[in-house]
């Protein structure tokens, strides 16, 4: 089944430390690791815009961004 | 062994408002201080929103993990005590004016010391009583006029002898100083201290 | 991104380690403040000592970093002289139930309308992972190298019994459910407990073989179970297992409450 994020997810990399909680969680396998050990979006087609990654993020470094121009 | 505590009234007792800041929230620095070296203080729900934490600070109020941060902050905070003894040492003194021996004391023992140079006083015995009600910033000015006052000076504790160090510090003459302690948790009665106050008394010329 | 607002930015990154659950709490807790559009003016959150209680550098309110378990003794003066601003603490398991139990159970049976949110890692992170009254038995910390032998509080329990009248568990994995009792927590007018389980994957993790913070998660997935499926699970079912939920909620007279009623009768002149 096809996701339902139109817009995006925005990760803000700087503050990321690489724990891996939003890769193992997101029940649609949407993200996945860079060459640094930090997480990137790899099948945002898929995101059902469950947030999951977003809510359990120890960094506050990943959210789903909504319309252009306002983020949730 | 019963006092009576008097509860002044609402009226009698002086309000002293804290400074509070005259700045906008965003430009607050709740640990800048003043030349008095105390920094106007916002309340909670004032709208500043600042931060206080026991961990060294810098004057935004966070914590760096500074050495000059920490240093500066321990010498502002030493020398609002040190820069204030005046208002912050407090003592009481009985019948100091012409003693030739006194007797200094801190706490409780201050009630047996009272009883002590008063009966002395009546044998006509020249003595008189320092009470200190602070221990930091030490009394040293006060004391140091008694040491050049008086011959003698007891010093009675209900330990092994601790204030007496400050006292025989600000003391030139051998002996002139003299403990009196006791540790089996009974109190150092009156009568304990008369007899220190007579040996003294008894022995003037020695002290000449 | 709205919960950024909550934050004083500027600090980010935080102390925590990677994997850390105490960032998982403490943005359970700004979600839970927003849903509630609590004024940010008008709250203090204050705590105790430990890796918890860093969170109040992170928030952007009026916030107290206090001495080591004397974050609710702190947060009862605050509340008591200014009933109107919503009192919120922070603290570790350590902070909140070896040194501060004292103050905890006091601050439960005062009823006094604090929220309290104890982030509950099971171990002494800060200091390298001793153990904590909260560190299950068995377990293995710096100071217990063969296993805890001591048995562990259990916290909700705890202070129930000394007089809570809102008490809650959630986990870093449960974090919607988290979210939602810290918000009742702060709605509720009298003493709320949220025991906010977290992981450690430095200082406990590691000497207690799990690999990853994600495994300790999967952990807190496994091993707990919701006070509704355990109403209806078999013994054998919920054995062992750490209940998630609401666990306790009454209505009883609020202390500050009870306080400005004293003031009042005093005033008048009345007999006492």
């Amino acid at each position: 089944m096809a996701g339902t994020n139109k817009v995006g997810i925005e990760v803000k990399r700087n503050w990321c430390k690489g724990c891996g909680i939003c890769i193992e969680f997101c029940p649609k396998d949407v993200l996945g690791w860079d060459e640094e050990g930090k997480v990137k979006v790899v099948a945002l087609e898929d995101c059902i815009d469950c947030k999951l990654c977003e809510l359990r993020c120890p960094e506050y470094s990943i959210f789903l961004l909504e319309k252009e121009g306002h983020n949730g | 062994m019963r006092e009576k505590v008097r509860i002044p009234a609402v009226e009698e007792i002086e309000t002293k408002d804290r400074k509070k800041p005259s700045v906008a929230p965003q430009d607050y620095e709740p640990f800048a201080a003043d030349e008095d070296l105390v920094p106007p203080m916002a309340s909670f729900g004032d709208g500043y929103r600042y931060h206080v934490t026991g961990l060294f600070h810098d004057e935004t109020g966070f914590p760096h993990g500074k050495a000059e941060d920490a240093d500066r902050l321990g010498r502002r905070l030493h020398q609002k005590i040190e820069g204030n003894r005046d208002e912050i040492v407090e003592y009481e003194s009985w019948e100091l004016e012409d003693a030739e021996i006194a007797v200094v004391a801190y706490g409780s023992v201050t009630r047996s010391a009272l009883t002590a140079v008063k009966a002395a006083r009546e044998e006509g015995i020249k003595v008189g009583l320092l009470q200190l009600k602070t221990i930091w910033p030490f009394a040293q000015e006060e004391i140091k006029e008694l040491v050049n006052q008086v011959d003698k000076i007891i010093v009675p504790e209900l330990n092994l002898g601790q204030l007496i160090g400050e006292v025989e510090r600000l003391s030139n003459l051998e002996e002139q100083v003299v403990g009196i302690n006791r540790i089996d948790g009974e109190l150092i009665k009156p009568a304990t201290i008369i007899e220190a106050i007579k040996e003294g008394s008894e022995s003037n010329g020695d002290f000449r | 991104m709205e919960i950024l607002d909550s934050f004083r930015t500027d600090k980010f990154p935080h102390i925590w380690c990677s994997g850390c659950g105490h960032g998982i709490v403490m943005g359970a807790l700004v979600r839970a403040m927003n849903k509630l559009d609590l004024d940010h003016d008008k709250t203090v959150i204050v705590s105790g000592i430990g890796c918890s209680s860093r969170a109040t550098g992170y928030l952007n309110f009026d916030t107290l970093h206090t001495t080591h378990g004397r974050a609710l003794a702190f947060a009862t003066g605050i509340k008591f002289s200014e009933p109107e601003l919503d009192v919120i603490v922070i603290t570790g398991d350590g902070d909140c139930t070896a040194i501060g139990g004292n103050h905890l159970i006091h601050a439960a049976r005062r009823n006094i309308n604090i929220t309290t949110i104890m982030f509950n890692n099971s171990i002494y992170g800060m200091t390298s992972g001793q153990y904590s009254p909260l560190t299950p038995q068995k377990a293995k910390a710096t100071t217990a190298p063969y296993g805890n032998i001591e048995p562990n509080f259990d916290p909700c329990e705890l202070v129930q019994g000394a007089g809570a009248t809102y008490v809650a568990r959630g986990t870093a994995y449960h974090i919607k459910k988290l979210t939602r009792f810290i918000k009742r927590g702060i709605e509720h007018n009298g003493f709320s407990f949220i025991d906010a389980v977290s992981q450690c994957p430095t200082n406990f993790g590691r000497k207690n073989g799990f690999k990853s913070a994600v495994e300790m998660m999967q952990w807190q997935k496994e091993n707990t179970i919701t006070i509704e499926r355990a109403a209806k699970a078999s013994e054998k079912e919920v054995k062992n297992k750490i209940l998630v939920g609401e666990l306790h909620h009454n209505n009883r007279p609020e202390y500050t409450a009870n306080y400005e009623q004293v003031i009042e009768k005093a005033q008048k002149g009345g007999d006492n």
